[in-house]
């Protein structure tokens, strides 16, 4: 994956804050993801086909999301709108990249998953970078790997 | 104006719903797929959708030939993260009165809803010749 397209995404994320005015979104320097997949308390999966075949995932602790759900004017946060939230934030992510990669960039549904341990398969022999995601005091974590 | 909201997300169909507290219209219907989409619409036959396309069961491309096919002459505005020109062009084409990307705020909501309903009122013989045109290629 090209450095060009790595901030495709960060841009998608910071089009995404920028609808809470009141508080700036902050990413962290990328880096490879190593042997491990990092996964917090909720996760989206986003799978990619076309040209750039991979996938994203959006894993973020349960106080950010409750604190986007705030944000949105929507609440009280239960599990349904925390699974929610996380996957129209990873198909925003996502979703806006067409604009840039095109009609054969497609996207699948997210796929939300809770907690560290899940049967969800990742592609592993994509290399991913990981972006370090900070909003409100609280880090979270995009996961981008596509050919 | 009668209007049905359909986003597989609760939250994208709550903050909707509140944005067009403003415009004062009758919100008839909610779906969160394309195929409850079409149930609901044949019930209540609104005048306008907002419709995003990624969605579970049906995506919202194909509800939006649906429901024309129901009501060539209900607008249809999609609202979508998809982004690429590809997508958009490809929405108008079918027929989509409009388009907006999410994340999507209040004022382009209204904006955009003033201008379906203006264009409606002005062109509404063009566009069902237009509709029915389509239909026939």
């Amino acid at each position: 994956m090209k450095e060009a397209d790595l901030s495709v995404y960060s841009g998608g994320v910071d089009n995404y804050f920028k609808q809470f005015p009141d508080s700036k979104v902050v990413m962290k320097d990328h880096y490879p993801m190593e042997d491990k997949f990092v996964f917090l308390d909720y996760s989206a999966i986003i799978g990619i086909s076309g040209s750039r075949k991979g996938g994203l995932y959006v894993t973020v602790p349960t106080a950010m999301i409750d604190d986007l759900i705030t944000a949105m004017g929507v609440g009280p946060a239960d599990d349904a709108l925390r699974k929610d939230m996380i996957g129209e934030v990873a198909n925003n992510i996502a979703g806006n990249a067409g604009e840039v990669f095109g009609g054969d960039f497609k996207i699948s549904v997210p796929i939300v998953v809770t907690g560290e341990k899940h049967n969800i398969e990742l592609p592993v022999a994509i290399p991913a970078m990981t972006i370090p995601v900070e909003w409100k005091g609280h880090t979270s974590f995009l996961v981008v790997g596509t050919e | 104006m009668k209007i049905m909201i359909v986003d597989d997300s609760t939250i994208v169909r709550t903050v909707i719903k509140r944005y067009l507290a403003i415009t004062k219209d009758e919100i008839v219907a909610y779906a969160a797929n394309g195929v409850e989409a079409i149930e609901r619409f044949k019930e209540h036959l609104p005048d306008l959708v907002t419709l995003d396309i990624t969605m579970p069961e049906m995506n919202g491309l194909e509800a939006l030939e649906r429901m024309l096919e129901i009501k060539p002459d209900a607008s249809i505005l999609m609202i979508s993260a998809l982004s690429s020109k590809d997508t958009v062009v490809k929405a108008i084409n079918m027929g989509a009165a409009g388009y907006l990307v999410k994340p999507v705020e209040a004022h382009q909501l209204i904006d955009k809803i003033k201008a379906i309903k203006e264009a409606a009122n002005e062109g509404s013989g063009f566009k069902r010749i237009f509709r029915w045109r389509r239909q026939l290629l």
